[in-house]
């Protein structure tokens, strides 16, 4: 019978091997999946330090809790980004606790971040960098508003429906939308693109 | 939380706009719960294609060094053999001597007692020295991501003073002109550390722009201005930067300026566009 690799197990068979307290199969887990969570971290974050503290401290959480996964919950991958959008967002919500606009006794922040509705920007209809705007531009932009705010911003359901001066259950309701548009324009293309660095 | 009630959550729940205590809430029943957990599933494969679509980076070895030192720390108390065990070896090959003779009874038990004090001081001396191990490889670890952290701090601390440096420059170039109102303008993205000014003439239906820390472009391409009003988007002509990054323009609208509402940069072909096509670098609402 062959013998299978760490590198050609199923990330479920990993998962259960992690459970065993198996120190190769995180090994083989983090080769394939540090990438993209220390990119998604670095995109919300922008700081190379914290992105690797983010980066460190999700797979380490998958070593210690690697026998909260379920099957049922769905794919591992969708288990392991969760956990990693998590931890990044609690670092971008600390961070804005903490943040403060002046610096050097110059005002950087120019004005209230109105990261809502930007003329400009909803006036932008291409852009050449790559899939992430290709797929938000197929959005609305009161779609893309809530899906940047939540998703990469950190905001809450009522930071962002106070923001977007909405009823939550409008916001709710362009989530919904903007998931549905999601599915249909992020297709497989986007995974192997990332793994091929196109 | 019921099923109803996580129903209500699952938007809030896939994009991660739940405060922390949804979030548990969220968690502790997603643990129990198969069919929430079943329709879930569809929305977190789209978040995953989601994160694979923003521009992907590699990771420094650093990180994998330090995830693994944790892990190796973490495995060591359980590669050690326990007290419990040990005694229980011990005293199923002394325990038989015991019942036969008082003396060699009472020798023994001096014997369990000697070797059991020794046992439990060797125990606590690996114990700490297991606990010493672990801090130390801690210790490293946060040293190492301290470091990282401190020199990005440095770098953007550079980037700082000279951002407002160049604020400074701006400042100055202001104070030549005789305005009627001024409107600062952030960079985008990238150009993060762009900043721009555009002062409005009292007088005449024009305004001049001041850009810094622009980089200039190749000759096939230059920066377009956009003056935004009531939802349409006027060209506001064309400008180049130069070597240091520093731009200026006179910019005449044929909307009068008091009802332009927002201004916005992006990057087009040398001979500009007719609305906006490229990348986004700077903008200010006025």
């Amino acid at each position: 019978m062959p013998v299978v690799t760490y590198e050609e197990k199923e990330d479920d068979q990993l998962v259960t091997l992690i459970v065993e307290s198996d120190r190769a199969a995180l090994e083989a887990l983090y080769g394939r999946y540090s990438a993209p969570i220390f990119s998604l971290a670095m995109n919300m974050l922008r700081d190379q330090g914290a992105e690797e503290e983010v980066t460190q401290d999700v797979f380490f959480n998958v070593w210690r809790r690697a026998s909260s996964y379920r099957e049922q919950r769905g794919k591992v991958t969708s288990w392991l980004f969760s956990i990693a959008h998590h931890r990044s967002i609690d670092e971008v919500r600390r961070r804005r606790r903490q943040q403060t606009h002046v610096q050097f006794g110059v005002d950087l922040s120019n004005k209230p971040s109105t990261d809502g509705v930007d003329p400009v920007e909803y006036a932008t209809s291409q852009s050449d960098r790559g899939h992430l705007d290709r797929g938000l531009s197929r959005l609305r932009p009161e779609q893309r508003d809530v899906v940047v705010l939540a998703y990469f911003k950190g905001l809450t359901h009522t930071e962002i429906a106070k923001q977007l001066d909405q009823p939550l259950r409008m916001v709710k309701t362009r989530m919904r939308l903007a998931l549905r548009k999601m599915r249909e324009v992020l297709g497989p293309e986007v995974w192997e693109s990332a793994e091929h660095g196109l | 939380m019921d099923c109803k009630e996580a129903e209500n959550l699952y938007e809030f729940y896939i994009l991660g706009a739940l405060d922390s205590e949804g979030r548990d809430l969220m968690d502790s029943h997603l643990e129990t719960c198969d069919a929430c957990n079943e329709r879930l599933q569809q929305g977190g494969e789209t978040m995953v294609r989601l994160a694979y679509a923003v521009p992907q980076l590699a990771v420094s070895e650093r990180v994998q060094q330090a995830l693994f030192s944790r892990v190796d720390a973490d495995l060591q108390p359980s590669r050690r053999v326990g007290l419990g065990t040990r005694l229980a070896i011990l005293w199923k090959g002394t325990g038989r001597t015991l019942a036969t003779s008082p003396g060699v009874a009472a020798a023994s038990v001096l014997l369990v007692a000697l070797v059991f004090g020794g046992l439990w001081f060797d125990s606590r001396m690996n114990l700490v020295s297991t606990e010493n191990e672990a801090l130390r490889v801690r210790l490293e670890s946060v040293n190492q991501s301290l470091s990282a952290r401190l020199e990005s701090v440095i770098e953007r601390d550079t980037e700082l003073v000279q951002m407002v440096a160049a604020q400074q420059d701006l400042a100055y170039e202001a104070l030549r002109f005789n305005t009627q109102s001024v409107s600062l303008l952030r960079g985008q993205g990238t150009m993060w550390k762009a900043r721009g000014m555009m002062m409005v003439s009292p007088s005449e239906p024009r305004a001049v722009l001041l850009t810094v820390n622009l980089p200039p472009l190749p000759d096939d391409k230059a920066y377009q201005v956009w003056l935004i009003s009531g939802g349409r988007v006027y060209d506001g002509g064309l400008f180049k930067v130069d070597s240091t990054g520093f731009g200026k323009a006179v910019i005449i609208s044929d909307v009068p300026f008091s009802e332009i509402e927002a201004l916005g940069i992006t990057v087009e072909p040398a001979g500009g566009s007719h609305g906006p096509t490229g990348a986004n670098v700077l903008k200010g609402d006025l």
